[in-house]
């Protein structure tokens, strides 16, 4: 069923690419005709291939293609080949995604296109035509930026996070420079050094290498993220907690954690040790069976101990290790300082345990919290929670 | 890299002497090099060696010959072989090895990069005609140094092995081929941007210079994200493990049994990955069965035996939340004793899975009975295949540890250990946990 699914689309993408060939052989003639087709199927690959983000998004090889079009083109030809060109990924990617990200796909790349070629246009117009390398990358690079521009003013449109982030600027990097690369390689530079449609077959590779990465490092770090998620549920599958205790607490703890103001680092350490701090309970023996009630403080040493040997964890054990700890530190200058983390841990720790995720049960369970002696919980983060609360409770409950 | 081996100081140091004659050859006859390439490209040799890439293989990858390519053809139009020379040598320069005791590496790998490279270079100029002709025959002007560079360096580096006694030329000669195809494409990399070099100036070094790192960057993030994906299963294994001494190492065999029936069946290297990640956590669900049910030796009541079960479906539960493990987790239970076995629709990693248990776990001392001979463990596959068992994954187990030679069961265990409270002799169940309660309790309950 998938199968003939992604095999009737790719049947439906060599159609459209024959198709555009017969239509660009008719319309223009000549040499230029095949490598126009192929750039435009370079296009239509380039929107199937996307370096993908962390926050599920991508960008699209298909710019650095456009940079190509934009430079060795007239304006008419290089908009008609990317407008037909996203038409056909339009159909390409069907089932990919839903509809109407299809149809922001498409209007956001002719957007960028016509702005790159407004930007092209310009610049020649200001430094002259091109004929040292220096003109050509600085006219690319007002062409790239453009496209950057209308790709980030797309993205706030329909209210996406910013694509320039620590991964997304390296992403674009590579883009940038790969796309140079391609369109200096296709048309050359002042008569010379023209390798034709090889430039962008050829210098396509280190992009396509970069594309296999993101690809994989986002399949890794998902999967390592839901195993992380899998496992913070054995304590609630053993009935050792109540249901739904982890996720809950984690979700709080990084509100929190935001109002904070936490570095993106500490936010994720915070969130893995909120949804595994009670993992110890199902190494230790079942108190049903002991008759003693696990202590909190065994528990969070057991997960604590278990998460440091996984070096990239060994933070997340240090928040649990000093959950229970931090109300002795508070006030006292003998004891050392336990992280914030800790102290938001136990904060959203505690807040559950008393509401149980139940909405009726949080104006007494913030009372709670607050009636209890100023060293229990720290006040910076019982505000946090607060302001969290009132702000609308994003999946506390 | 180990240490610098004595054995190889003579041989270091007469491809090291080649290495310098050569140079001092070429400097007499050669209009010199011009400087500013041969900087930029020997900088970025060292460079590239400092970013190699250990695959999970153990196969390192560097751009280094793309940029030995790209100065072969540079320096090709000074008529100068001394330059790619000098950029072949600057690759043996890498930081760690100027520690005591690795000092040797650095004239060797140097001598023997050097040598590779001023050949191709020659290689290169034998056929110039082919190289400066139009594109797409172009190409082709990578293919003789490529050939040239593999078959020196191999030459030298397994002569190097045959004089340190470690392999010999036969052993070595499988690995021409993978060298080849992994140099390849730095190759014609490297030509194109040799060309353009030529053609625009060195500043088209830095923009193919960029996405190749930002590739290689992103590459090793992704083995750091993998290898803590690996850390974080294999501790959780050793938290199961400790809960269930019976079980000490129970979760790594399963995984080399499957991998030896994955490996008959010609499974791809994604799915072999697949199966090993399910076969190391199918017991997972495990966690949340209580410490004392796991180890109570002789037979558990109905009730008890519910609850140890149940591990069954939190197992299901907790590896659906895992995309890639999920298509593998919803059909991992309900096989046990049904028709539907012999499927072929479904996917044959849980089979897989389900025979590789059974076997170490008939194979192994559990607290309810001791462990079963090798013998009556294959017996017993091959007698419940087509009801219990997939038959072609039973046969292929048993194919793969009769062709290796391996024993396991009673006899053959691991790990010896000691017991609170003897387990019993008998009992066969093929499941690890099918006897634990006689069937008339099951039913009663």
């Amino acid at each position: 069923m998938k199968l003939a699914r992604r095999r009737s689309r790719l049947l439906l993408v060599i159609v459209t690419g024959v198709l555009g060939a017969a239509i660009a052989q008719a319309s223009f003639g000549g040499g230029g005709a095949g490598s126009l087709v192929l750039l435009a199927a370079g296009v239509v690959l380039g929107e199937i291939l996307v370096l993908r983000l962390e926050d599920g998004t991508g960008i699209p090889l298909s710019y650095a293609v456009m940079l190509v079009l934009t430079r060795s083109f007239t304006a008419p030809v290089a908009m008609a080949a990317i407008a037909l060109a996203e038409g056909a990924a339009f159909l390409a990617t069907i089932g990919r995604s839903s509809t109407k990200q299809r149809l922001v796909a498409a209007a956001t790349r002719i957007a960028a296109a016509a702005a790159a070629i407004g930007a092209y246009r310009g610049v020649v117009a200001v430094v002259g035509v091109e004929e040292t390398l220096a003109k050509v990358l600085l006219s690319l690079a007002c062409v790239m930026a453009a496209m950057v521009a209308v790709h980030e003013l797309f993205r706030a449109l329909v209210h996406l996070p910013t694509s320039l982030g620590s991964r997304g600027r390296t992403a674009w990097l590579a883009m940038v420079s790969s796309g140079m690369l391609m369109a200096v390689g296709y048309g050359g530079v002042d008569g010379g050094a023209n390798v034709g449609i090889w430039g962008p077959l050829l210098f396509s590779i280190p992009l396509l290498a970069a594309w296999y990465a993101f690809d994989r490092l986002e399949s890794a770090r998902r999967t390592h993220k839901q195993t992380i998620e899998a496992l913070s549920l054995a304590p609630e599958l053993g009935g050792l907690v109540r249901e739904g205790h982890a996720s809950r607490v984690a979700a709080t703890a990084l509100a929190i954690g935001r109002v904070l103001a936490f570095p993106a680092d500490e936010l994720d350490h915070l969130e893995t040790a909120a949804l595994l701090h009670h993992l110890g309970e199902v190494i230790l023996d079942d108190p049903a069976h002991s008759g003693v009630q696990n202590v909190p403080m065994e528990v969070a040493a057991v997960t604590a101990g278990m998460l440091r040997e996984i070096a990239p964890l060994a933070v997340a054990g240090d928040i649990v290790a000093a959950e229970p700890l931090t109300h002795h530190s508070a006030g006292r200058s003998e004891v050392p300082a336990y992280p914030l983390a800790s102290q938001v841990l136990k904060v959203a720790g505690a807040f559950d345990d008393l509401s149980g995720g139940e909405a009726v049960r949080i104006g007494a369970a913030i009372e709670t919290l607050y009636a209890n002696p100023g060293y229990v919980y720290d006040s910076r983060v019982l505000d946090a929670l607060e302001r969290v609360l009132l702000e609308g409770a994003p999946a506390a409950v | 890299m180990s240490n610098f081996p004595h054995q190889l100081r003579w041989f270091t140091s007469v491809v090291f002497s080649a290495l310098v004659g050569v140079a001092v050859l070429l400097g007499l006859i050669e209009p010199a090099p011009t400087l500013l390439p041969l900087l930029l490209f020997g900088a970025l040799a060292v460079f590239s060696e400092h970013r190699a890439v250990t695959l999970p293989g153990g196969m390192n990858v560097t751009a280094g010959f793309m940029i030995e390519m790209a100065s072969i053809v540079v320096f090709a139009e000074q008529r100068s072989l001394l330059g790619p020379l000098l950029v072949g040598a600057a690759v043996g320069i890498y930081q760690p090895n100027f520690r005591r005791g690795m000092r040797g590496w650095l004239p060797f790998n140097s001598g023997i990069i050097g040598l590779a490279t001023v050949i191709a270079a020659l290689a290169y100029r034998a056929a110039p005609q082919v190289v400066t002709g139009e594109m797409p025959v172009a190409i082709l002007g990578a293919v003789p140094p490529t050939l040239a560079f593999v078959a020196v360096n191999w030459l030298l580096v397994a002569t190097s092995f045959r004089v340190e006694h470690t392999r010999t030329f036969r052993e070595m000669i499988g690995d021409i081929g993978p060298a080849w195809g992994q140099q390849l494409p730095f190759a014609l990399l490297g030509l194109f941007l040799g060309r353009l070099y030529l053609d625009v100036g060195p500043a088209v070094v830095v923009l193919l210079v960029v996405p190749i790192l930002v590739a290689r960057e992103t590459f090793a993030s992704y083995l750091r994200v993998k290898e803590a994906n690996e850390a974080t299963v294999r501790v959780l294994i050793q938290a199961l493990e400790a809960k269930d001494r019976y079980t000490a190492g129970h979760a790594e065999r399963v995984a080399r049994f499957a991998r030896y029936v994955g490996e008959d069946l010609k499974l791809m290297p994604g799915r072999l990955e697949r199966l090993r990640f399910a076969a190391l956590m199918h017991d997972i669900g495990k966690l949340v069965v209580p410490n004392h049910l796991l180890n109570k030796p002789g037979k558990l009541t109905a009730e008890e035996y519910a609850k140890v079960r149940s591990h069954e479906r939190v197992s299901v539960e907790m590896l659906t939340r895992i995309d890639f493990l999920a298509p593998l987790a919803d059909v991992s239970v309900g096989d046990h004793g049904e028709a539907g076995v012999e499927d072929e629709s479904r996917p044959i990693e849980p089979h897989i899975v389900a025979v590789a248990d059974a076997f170490d776990a008939m194979t192994s001392t559990r607290s309810y009975r001791r462990a079963l001979s090798q013998e009556i463990a294959f017996r017993e596959l091959r007698d419940k295949s087509g009801s219990q068992f997939n038959t072609q994954c039973a046969e292929a187990l048993i194919a793969a540890i009769e062709r290796r030679g391996e024993r396991y069961g009673a006899g053959f265990e691991e790990a010896q250990q000691e017991w609170a409270v003897a387990p019993p002799e008998a009992g066969l169940g093929s499941a690890g946990l099918g006897d634990l309660a006689a069937p008339a309790e099951v039913a009663a309950s």
